[in-house]
């Protein structure tokens, strides 16, 4: 299990980092959301290892990360941006994993590249982010972890690309139970591969839960008001947006209920019809909520 | 295998369960047939991996399918069809609303009968 346990970090005298903790089990995928800054990799830089927390520990199976090799090798990291030796080819780099790593399994690096179709004469620098991106991943995993650390591993990524990745990594999560922690702004694709979730806003833990859960916090719905909504419908606490064409209304609402339906009937709502809402869409309400509570 | 209603008020777990059950009453799923993990269920619908496991627990629940650790999941070799007696109530008071609207509507004994024997017929053979 990695326990990251109410971790502070700044940077001179801005806090970066307050109180954060979470846990990843293994066979299990999290999820880590936040506008940017909100700290989201400043916290992967020290459950990698490579920053020491101010405060609070980060601890994989009970041993801390922090200047520990022996855990360190059973981490695989895939950082936001990946530097290698620029004038090494790919079967060098290969070729040096497989040095540091005792683990690293060369046959699994070739059927991924099956995959992924890197040619492995080509040097480092003449690649392009998304095959940068590529080659990480299939290092990483080839080092046959216990735990994944992924930094916006889709960012450069096309989408046939993307849609291997997350096929790869569920069959390793699958397969092997390792535990991953992954840190995206794409939420359409977190939420079909993540079973927990933690949302940071500057520096703080703000949500955690199941993201089933998390889904089920809002609800959009479509209603229709043949005469069009009235001031009392716009007023409802519940409702966090709302718009329409014509007479019909859509809403993301917070604490949705029998009652909160059976009002609307009564303000005139004819039809009241519940959708399903996307992650993206409901971080953006939850934002933007958040925003104009600020601004008061 | 099993398309999903986003616009229905069914719920999306709800959805799943009777969509492999559909697919086991029709026989496109016998005893023994791998079906996908929860995982890659998840990632091929686009929904999140808990909605589907909370189908697989149920449909597990009921003994529709089974899970082998190491291996995957399929559907369970003797399947029992065995009446729950609570849910068997709560769908008889549904369909004595649905009867009690084709009525309204001028159906009789007869026409409701052959009514219902069409969808069964239409689940059971395809």
């Amino acid at each position: 299990m990695l326990e990251v346990r109410n971790v502070c970090k700044s940077y001179n005298k801005n806090q970066v980092l307050k109180d954060v903790s979470l846990t990843v089990l293994p066979g299990e995928i999290h999820g880590l959301i936040g506008e940017n800054s909100a700290g989201k990799t400043t916290l992967i830089k020290c459950v990698t290892g490579i920053y020491k927390t101010d405060q609070g520990s980060v601890l994989y199976d009970e041993k801390p990360v922090y200047d520990n090799p022996e855990v360190k090798e059973r981490i695989g990291y895939v950082a936001d941006y990946n530097e290698y030796i620029k004038y090494y080819t790919i079967s060098q780099m290969v070729h040096m994993y497989e040095k540091f790593y005792p683990k690293f399994n060369k046959e699994k690096f070739n059927d991924f590249n099956q995959i992924y179709q890197l040619s492995v004469d080509k040097r480092i620098m003449t690649l392009s982010k998304g095959q940068k991106m590529r080659l990480a991943f299939m290092l990483e995993v080839s080092k046959e972890p216990d735990y994944l650390i992924l930094d916006e591993p889709t960012s450069g990524l096309d989408p046939v690309a993307k849609a291997k990745f997350f096929e790869l990594l569920i069959n390793e999560v699958e397969q092997r139970d390792i535990g991953v922690l992954i840190s995206s702004h794409n939420l359409d694709g977190l939420e079909k591969i993540c079973d927990s979730v933690t949302m940071m806003h500057e520096g703080v833990v703000e949500r955690q839960m199941s993201m089933e859960d998390m889904k089920s916090e809002l609800v959009k719905l479509n209603v229709v008001f043949e005469g069009g909504a009235g001031k009392k419908v716009y007023d409802l606490p519940q409702i966090l947006r709302i718009s329409n064409i014509g007479s019909i209304y859509s809403m993301v609402v917070k604490e949705y209920s029998e009652e909160f339906v059976g009002q609307l009937r009564n303000y005139g709502a004819s039809l009241v019809e519940p959708v399903e809402i996307s992650l993206e869409e409901l971080f953006v309400v939850l934002e933007e909520t958040k925003e104009a509570q600020e601004g008061c | 295998m099993i398309f999903l209603d986003y616009k229905s008020s069914k719920p999306i777990y709800e959805q799943i369960i009777e969509q492999i059950k559909l697919n086991v009453m029709r026989q496109y799923l016998k005893a023994g047939d791998a079906i996908p993990s929860v995982r890659k269920l998840a990632l091929e619908l686009s929904i999140t991996p808990g909605t589907v496991a909370k189908a697989y627990q149920e449909l597990e629940r009921q003994q529709i399918i089974e899970t082998i650790r190491g291996k995957g999941t399929f559907i369970a070799s003797d399947i029992e069809i065995k009446p729950d007696e609570k849910k068997v109530l709560e769908l008889k008071k549904n369909l004595q609303s649905l009867i009690m609207e084709l009525k309204m509507m001028g159906y009789d004994k007869q026409r409701v009968t052959k009514l219902v024997g069409e969808i069964y017929e239409e689940l059971s053979v395809c």
